[in-house]
């Protein structure tokens, strides 16, 4: 039990890293069975996706990939996909997203909305990629507008709703590259990481 | 003022006279006589007025038994209307009863009819990535799944089973575009193979150019891999495109499965190898 104001800090850290680990586990699984209640046709919300981007605009690029290699790994176990491919594009997405908040230094809904739109294209472009060729080119660009487009924009709301109701009162911290990386540098995790 | 013996004896005179013209009219041995002259309008004025009194007592009498019988209508009727209403409850449990045994009967039937053995599963989650068609079955190896078994429902094929974990399975649905399922036309027997597209519809490919296929015809599988016997329905085609030069028809199939509302499905165990 930690006492005073370091100890304090430490408490709300450890309760952080609770939330955030909830968050990432809980991903897939919500995912697969709540997502078709709350589609909206075809279109449902990328709940990992959002929960990795967000997990890197609050901490460092180290604990970003790592967030986004275990999430991206059990995508790639559990989704029909065959190969590495969320394993490969969920960490360099969470690097990518974790340096621009670090550049941005506090996220703004602008930021949100165009970091969420772009990481849900990205996603979707290669997965299409990734698959199989497409044979007809009116089946792709039926598939960009009817699929894609619709993907992006659902994913875009959500975290506009999320920044709203969370990111706006609480703003990613204004720290350094290492500092951010406190995920696995606090006291408790120290042992186990290094 | 009247003095109250003159009433009484009134009243006496027209008691009196009311007998006596009663016997003089009605009595059967008095009417064969001779009636003085005076008797028989008197008679007559009193038969009409019988009469009209008779007819206005029967009126009377006729509504009030319709009105009771009119009553006993309204009651007998809410009655009826009850049993009415309890057959018709009847009925739809009924109803119920026979729409579960056709529902069950056609269930036995179709697992009868193949010549694979096959087991119930459900369905407990979609595609976690959003971006492929699939979905989780409660099988996996714990229960013998193992990969490229094929599932299905009863309105026709649902897809592959392309992972398995101890107790769950991934089902790759048919209407992806990494599927793909050898299957036969119904009707002209001729043989392709069916692929998902990225509109999460199907798609007959590799028909020979001379294909008489056309809208409407059945697609079925061909039994020609072990995952799915043949015979099970796929679906049916809604759009031909024979475009010039192409290598084979374009044929558009919608899969009769209803693939967006899955809640149990059976799966099949992969054909021994001939």
């Amino acid at each position: 039990m930690w006492e005073g104001g370091h100890g304090e800090r430490l408490d709300t850290r450890l309760g952080s890293r609770i939330v955030w680990a909830t968050a990432l586990i809980v991903a897939l699984p919500v995912q697969a069975s709540l997502a078709p209640i709350v589609s909206i046709g075809n279109t449902a919300p990328d709940i990992p996706l959002l929960v990795v981007l967000f997990f890197a605009f609050y901490h460092g690029p180290m604990a970003s990939a790592v967030a986004g290699a275990a999430v991206g790994t059990a995508l790639d176990l559990f989704a029909a996909g065959q190969g590495p491919f969320y394993l490969a594009a969920y960490p360099a997405l969470a690097v990518l997203v974790s340096a621009i908040g670090r550049v941005t230094a506090t996220v703004r809904a602008l930021t949100v909305g165009a970091v969420v739109a772009l990481g849900s294209l990205a996603i979707g472009v290669g997965h299409m990629v990734w698959g199989p060729p497409v044979e007809h080119a009116d089946e792709l660009l039926a598939w960009f507008t009817a699929k894609l487009a619709s993907q992006a924009l659902y994913d875009t709301a959500l975290a506009w709703t999320l920044y709203v109701g969370w990111v706006w009162r609480h703003p990613p911290p204004r720290d350094g590259l290492g500092e951010r990386d406190e995920f696995f540098s606090a006291r408790r995790l120290q042992g186990l990481i290094r | 003022m009247a003095h109250p013996a003159s009433g009484s004896k009134r009243a006496w005179l027209i008691a009196v006279g009311v007998v006596v013209f009663t016997a003089v009219a009605f009595l059967p041995d008095w009417q064969q006589r001779p009636v003085p002259v005076v008797v028989r309008p008197l008679a007559t004025a009193y038969g009409f007025a019988s009469q009209t009194v008779a007819s206005a007592v029967g009126w009377v009498r006729d509504t009030w038994s319709h009105y009771v019988a009119a009553s006993r209508l309204y009651d007998a009727n809410a009655l009826l209307q009850a049993d009415v209403d309890r057959l018709a409850s009847e009925r739809n449990a009924l109803l119920e009863v026979a729409e579960e045994n056709r529902r069950l009967t056609a269930l036995l039937d179709f697992r009868a009819a193949l010549p694979a053995s096959s087991h119930g599963a459900r369905v407990i989650g979609r595609d976690p990535s959003r971006w492929y068609q699939s979905v989780t079955i409660d099988r996996g190896s714990h229960d013998a799944a193992v990969t490229d078994m094929g599932v299905a429902v009863p309105r026709g094929v649902v897809g592959t089973v392309v992972k398995v974990f101890p107790s769950v399975s991934v089902v790759l649905l048919i209407t992806d575009r990494q599927s793909a399922v050898p299957a036969i036309v119904q009707r002209t027997r001729e043989q392709g193979i069916i692929e998902g597209t990225m509109a999460g519809r199907l798609r007959l490919k590799y028909l020979p150019p001379s294909s008489e296929i056309r809208e409407g015809d059945v697609i079925l599988t061909s039994g020609l891999t072990a995952s799915f016997p043949k015979g099970l329905m796929v679906g049916t085609v809604t759009r031909v495109d024979r475009a010039e030069g192409a290598l084979y028809p374009e044929v558009e199939v919608v899969p009769s499965a209803a693939l967006a509302a899955l809640e149990e499905v059976l799966v099949y165990e992969l054909a021994p190898a001939s």
